[in-house]
């Protein structure tokens, strides 16, 4: 038996009728009394909660600080109204806690209290789909997996967000590259190939310059590249065709949309070629082996990030 | 580890609702107005005795903790645990939290200015613990001792400014590059 937990939902009322199937409600009051007492939260396997920032970081603690679960795992919706709602910048978050390792999955719905709320057929839909959702499936939708939960609910996590995470993503990608090849090229290496200019602007933007100038022996410590053969092998991980290095990208189905979006949300104009080699380049799963482009874009990102600051 | 958010919100909370607009503009600024006057309501200081000024000893450790927890909850180095950088592998993962840590410190001034919030709290408490035994005895408030304070009360009204300045100076976001 599903245990569902409801807070404050117009668009349920008390009409939820999901096909015959049997649920328990345990209860629903409002966020503010959660605040008080999560009791009835966390005897509930699914829970569908609206946002609100103060009363969710409430919630949070008062989880975080419980002894008794009655369930193993907890799958949360947390649903979100307007478009200038802050999960906008959220991400879906996982929480474990307790001696028992209870795990409570937040799974964020954003802006998505409108479209539930004018399409009751949707909203029973997807109440029904979220209340069949196993621990797996939240797990998969945590990690981005979303091909693997109910096509119903696909939507509800796909939501357009306003934060570049592309944008943030690739730059972070770049330095690692960067930094990787000036390693895996130095002088200690069989390769020792001069770095280019715009290799070496880039990298001290990225502050590599700097932190590697100021103790060169315990920063590749830290990054478990202490040996020759460890730096090239992952420079060849880096830069060959399909690499896992850019897959987080290489695997979005709509990276190239959304980049492209998050670019213009910064600079309202067209990628600049460098940016747009590297993306078709990591779209297309190829050889990202072109170091001085690489630096280019990195260098061109920061501009474009520096100029909106 | 405190993520960005709740960090934003506890700072939020605590420096710009509670240190700036409660206790320094609504509360302590009045309190050296009221001792400047030359006929204040003797009311209104055991108010601020009983109610206002017992308040920073709640909210101190807060904002240590605050202080602390700056640079974890500021670093870049949380992307890796959110979309689409937490589909990286673990290898990849570990190696890029490490690298962009460590990048972020290098380019930005984070720790400076954590130390200096951390120096300008310890010199506000400071004044905040040599002034406390005028304010203490609540029933008996003696004005000629709080006046002749004065200047005290004002360096600890500039200091608690000059913390709520460098808490605000932490970064309002995470700076990737």
């Amino acid at each position: 038996m599903k245990k569902i937990y409801l807070s404050e939902h117009s668009f349920v009322n008390t009409e939820l009728n999901l096909g015959g199937i049997s649920y328990k409600v345990v209860l629903g009051p409002s966020m503010k009394e959660i605040a008080t007492t999560t009791d009835n939260l966390l005897a509930a396997t699914h829970a569908i909660l609206h946002h609100n920032a103060d009363e969710f970081k409430k919630l949070k603690d008062k989880i975080f600080t419980a002894q008794n679960f009655s369930e193993k795992t907890l799958i949360i919706l947390r649903v979100s109204e307007g478009d200038k709602s802050k999960l906008e910048t959220a991400q879906h978050d996982k929480w474990i806690c307790g001696e028992n390792g209870f795990v409570a999955y937040v799974l964020l719905a954003r802006n998505q209290k409108k479209v539930l709320e004018d399409n009751p057929e949707i909203a029973i839909n997807t109440l029904r789909a979220f209340f069949a959702m196993t621990p797996a499936q939240a797990e998969a939708v945590y990690s981005g997996r979303l091909d693997e939960c109910h096509p119903v609910l696909r939507p509800l996590f796909d939501a357009p967000r306003h934060f570049p995470n592309f944008f943030y993503a690739l730059s972070i990608l770049c330095q690692g590259y960067l930094t990787i090849g000036a390693l895996a090229n130095d002088e200690r290496s069989s390769v020792n190939k001069e770095q280019s200019s715009v290799v070496k602007k880039a990298l001290e933007r990225t502050g590599w310059t700097t932190l590697y100038s100021q103790d060169s022996e315990s920063v590749i410590k830290n990054l478990d590249l202490s040996t020759r053969v460890r730096r090239e092998e992952l420079w060849q991980y880096v830069i060959q065709t399909d690499s896992d290095y850019w897959k987080p990208l290489s695997g979005e189905k709509k990276f190239m949309e959304n980049f492209v979006k998050e670019w213009k949300s910064f600079n309202n104009k067209e990628l600049t070629n460098s940016v747009n080699w590297l993306v078709i380049a990591i779209d297309g799963k190829k050889s990202i082996d072109q170091p001085d482009s690489v630096a280019q874009a990195y260098l061109d990102i920061v501009d474009v990030m520096e100029a909106k600051l | 580890m405190m993520i960005h958010d709740d960090w934003q919100l506890m700072r939020k909370r605590l420096n710009h609702d509670w240190l700036k607009n409660k206790f320094l503009v609504a509360h302590l600024n009045g309190f050296i107005a009221r001792l400047s006057a030359s006929n204040p309501d003797p009311v209104k200081f055991k108010e601020f005795a009983t109610q206002d000024w017992p308040t920073w000893s709640c909210h101190r450790e807060e904002l240590a903790d605050l202080i602390k927890s700056a640079e974890a909850a500021l670093s870049p180095r949380q992307l890796l645990d959110q979309l689409p950088l937490s589909a990286c592998n673990s290898e990849t993962k570990d190696f890029l939290c490490k690298l962009v840590h460590d990048l972020w410190l290098t380019r930005s001034s984070i720790r400076k200015k954590i130390a200096n919030s951390e120096v300008a709290l310890k010199e506000a408490d400071a004044y905040y613990q040599g002034l406390n035994p005028l304010l203490k005895s609540t029933d008996n408030i003696d004005l000629y001792l709080l006046r002749q304070s004065i200047e005290k009360f004002i360096k600890f009204d500039k200091a608690v400014m000059h913390l709520s300045d460098c808490i605000h100076q932490l970064p309002h976001n995470i700076q990737v590059v």
